[in-house]
């Protein structure tokens, strides 16, 4: 035979020698295992499915504008959230009837129960846009169970959800009421600001003046400015007075001063006649018409002259007799100038008299200003934060408009549910694995056995351990009560076998049954 | 120490049980009367095969043929060491004890199949002797345990052994019995009278094989002084059910001088008995001849 063949019929005939305390162990092991099965509590389950669109649509359009919020961290930050303490708390006083007025150390196991039997699962991998998380809770009463889950349902809306949104609305609350208050404030350094100008008119500084003492120094260098320019123009009207004095007033003579019309027709009409006379006798008609001509002209000129001597301007203009241009052109810058000493004066006094005003309010006026520009500042200060909330305001409201469309989604895909049959434990699948542990073990007790107390198998063995001769083996000899003995042990450890299963059956038939009546009598 | 605690109440239990035999002994005259009618030397012992077969002392009849041969081969090196075959003799090899370690291995079924088996030798006759005076089951079983017997004769030393030697109606085969009951047992087993009767039984013949049955060695002191006596020990094992330990301890309570040798008793495995049952016939008898 062969030898390994040999050795594992020596085990397996070693494992039969101690059938029955294998048979033992596996009936203990059974009995125990399966009470035990029947006693465990049942176990239900509640989840929820909840589906997170982290679609970012809007973020292109309101890059820069909104403050985009991390969505991925934000969910993880949420689920981070709904298994720390505060949240499981909350969860555990609205789930436990006794939570409330149980010790503060039995509140921890309750809560560190709840973590343990609670799972909230984002399925989909993390750099996906959508989310699918689960939240799913088993205890040992389905009510418990689901309103658990329900509970932190709720809580998860809210912290996602709500959470971003509660914030930004009380941030819109806040800049709200800020900007109402601001706005009083506003509006009433603006009315000081006016009161304060109107009473000190004329003291405050207007957009383009600096303070009190800039003023009376710009006043005081523009007063100078102005006495230089009326002692340049009173010096030039003394001497316009004097250079029309010496001055005719009209140019006199064919011979003197400038050509008029007449004289110069005058002269071009004797320098014809000379013309004529050199070519034509005086009898020529030409000559006769030349000699009636200047004549005429003569004439005219006499009448002009005698006209202009008269001092008829009319006449003058209408003889044509030229007025002296310098005499008349010295009269009109001396009447300009007249003008310009008259206003220079007027400008000087007004400035001598502002001057005298601001020197009379030496005292009073820089803490004027120090008032102004601190009501000025002021009003500044308050426009500007004015502002600023108002643009927040602005932005907030718009971050918030793109949430809502759809930045962070939130779709509850399957409300809490539970079942109202428990989901564990598989009593089916633990009974029947009570079973074959306690045969196993029934088998390794009797393997164990058999190594701890081995026998005599084979004559090979025999003289192996003994280092004797072994002269030989005698068979076994099976008398007939011998064979009824054996049958009678066969059919009795296949009948523990057979009940074994039996039991096993049994318990696998009555299983619900059995466990709800011991779980009420426990009750 | 439970095995201990069951030697003990056995050994109170076999001395009642042998009082009670002796009170009842007139109850089974006829018997007694019939055993001992017709001996010169003493009684000539009936063999009730089937009784015996009933008994568990002789296999069942199918399986007579398997177990003879491997008797024939278990019996040939005891007997060549004996007699010297082949092989040096043993000085007092043709006393063979039948010991094991604990009881219910087997010793007396041995110890009456080896001597049904040796006395079919041509040349040698087999006395087999009820040395387990605990619980002379070989002797009840022959009817025989009234009888005087080893312990008798040990007691007495006046008394010739050979007297307390019972014929048998087998050919080549004698029986010695136990005797009566002895609380000192032991001491006589160990007693110079014990060499003495023992000589004389064997005489100086090794080919009167003389086959101690006896008591299981861990548990009596009894089969320890035969041990000193007997040439060959064979001790019997008892296929899965003596533990090891047991058996090497035993082994180890043996003197190294001795020739010890094993047998497996109850054997499940049977690979010679297969060959045999398939070449029925006159083979096997072919085989007894050679052998």
């Amino acid at each position: 035979m062969n030898a390994a063949l040999e050795f594992i019929v020596e085990q397996i005939r070693g494992l039969w020698r101690f059938r029955w305390t294998a048979m033992l162990v596996a009936w203990v092991i059974c009995l125990v295992g399966w009470l035990v099965v029947l006693v465990l509590p049942d176990t239900y389950n509640a989840w929820t499915r909840v589906y997170v669109d982290t679609r970012t649509r809007l973020s292109q359009v309101t890059q820069g504008i909104a403050v985009e919020s991390n969505i991925a961290s934000q969910v993880e930050a949420v689920r981070e959230a709904l298994l720390g303490g505060p949240q499981l708390a909350k969860v555990a006083k609205s789930a436990f009837p006794g939570y409330a007025n149980a010790p503060a150390a039995q509140q921890a196991a309750m809560v560190d129960s709840l973590r343990k039997n609670l799972t909230v699962d984002a399925n989909g991998e993390r750099n996906q846009p959508a989310d699918l998380y689960v939240i799913s809770y088993s205890g040992h009463d389905p009510q418990t169970a689901r309103r658990v889950v329900d509970d932190l349902l709720k809580l998860f809306m809210a912290n996602a959800v709500g959470g971003s949104q509660q914030s930004s609305e009380q941030a819109e609350q806040f800049l709200a009421a800020q900007i109402a208050e601001y706005d009083k404030k506003l509006a009433s350094a603006e009315s000081a600001l006016a009161d304060f100008k109107r009473q000190n008119a004329g003291l405050v500084p207007g957009a383009t003046g600096g303070d009190y003492f800039t003023r009376l120094h710009a006043e005081t260098d523009e007063l100078n400015k102005d006495q230089t320019a009326l002692t340049v123009a009173e010096q030039k009207r003394n001497e316009l007075t004097r250079q029309l004095s010496s001055e005719e007033p009209v140019m006199g003579g064919a011979g003197g001063g400038g050509a008029t019309d007449t004289a110069g027709m005058v002269r071009e009409a004797q320098a014809r006649l000379d013309d004529l006379l050199l070519r034509y006798t005086e009898k020529h008609p030409d000559v006769i018409a030349a000699r009636r001509t200047l004549e005429d002209l003569r004439k005219r000129q006499a009448a002009e002259i005698a006209a202009i001597r008269r001092g008829d301007r009319a006449a003058i203009a209408a003889t044509g007799l030229a007025a002296n241009p310098v005499y008349q052109g010295i009269r009109m810058q001396l009447s300009q100038a007249d003008v310009e000493v008259a206003a220079d004066r007027r400008q000087v006094a007004d400035r001598q008299a502002r001057i005298e005003e601001l020197r009379k309010m030496i005292n009073t006026a820089p803490e004027v200003e120090a008032e102004y520009s601190r009501l000025n500042r002021d009003y500044a200060v308050t426009q500007g934060q004015y502002h600023a909330l108002v643009e927040r305001l602005n932005r907030a409201r718009l971050s918030d408009k793109a949430d809502e469309t759809g930045v962070v989604r939130f779709e509850v895909v399957d409300p809490p549910t539970g079942s109202d049959r428990p989901v564990a434990p598989d009593r089916v699948r633990l009974i029947l694995t009570v079973l074959l542990a306690g045969m196993g073990v029934g088998l390794g007790v009797a393997y164990v056995m058999h190594q701890l107390r081995p026998v005599f198998t084979s004559t090979r063995q025999l003289s192996e351990l003994t280092q004797l001769p072994v002269l030989g083996a005698v068979s076994m000899t099976w008398l007939e009560r011998h064979k009824a003995e054996a049958r009678r042990a066969i059919w009795a450890y296949s009948s523990a076998m057979a009940v074994l299963l039996l039991l096993a059956v049994l318990a696998l038939t009555v299983q619900g049954p059995a466990a709800r009546l011991l779980h009420g009598v426990a009750a | 120490m439970s095995v201990i605690e069951n030697a003990i109440k056995r050994l109170q239990a076999s001395r009642e049980g042998a009082e009670m035999r002796e009170r009842a002994a007139p109850v089974n005259t006829a018997a007694a009367r019939r055993l001992e009618a017709p001996a010169p030397t003493g009684r000539v012992l009936t063999f009730d095969l089937d009784a015996l077969r009933a008994g568990g002392l002789l296999p069942p009849a199918h399986q007579e043929r398997e177990l003879a041969q491997q008797y024939r081969q278990i019996k040939r090196p005891l007997i060549n060491n004996a007699l010297g075959r082949g092989v040096d003799a043993l000085p007092e090899g043709n006393l063979v004890m039948i010991a094991s370690a604990v009881p219910g291995e087997g010793k007396t079924f041995t110890a009456l199949n080896l001597a049904l088996s040796m006395r079919l030798e041509e040349d040698v006759t087999v006395l087999l002797v009820d040395g387990d005076v605990v619980n002379p089951r070989l002797s009840q079983i022959l009817g025989a345990d009234d009888a005087r017997g080893l312990l008798d004769v040990l007691k007495d030393p006046s008394m010739p052994p050979a007297s307390a030697v019972l014929s048998t109606d087998i050919p080549g085969l004698t029986f010695l019995p136990a005797g009566h009951q002895e609380p000192n047992a032991t001491e006589l087993l160990a007693s110079a009278r014990m060499h003495e009767v023992v000589a004389q039984l064997a005489g100086q013949d090794p080919t009167r094989l003389v086959l101690f049955d006896s008591a299981p060695l861990l548990l009596t002191t009894e089969s320890q002084a035969l041990t000193e006596i007997a040439g060959q020990i064979l001790l019997v094992v008892r296929a899965d059910q003596t533990p090891q330990h047991a058996v090497l301890e035993a082994v180890e309570t043996l003197s190294e001088s001795k020739s010890v040798s094993l047998v497996l008793n109850q054997s499940m495995k049977q690979p010679h008995a297969r060959y045999y049952y398939r070449y029925d016939g006159g083979k096997a008898d072919d085989k007894d001849s050679d052998a």
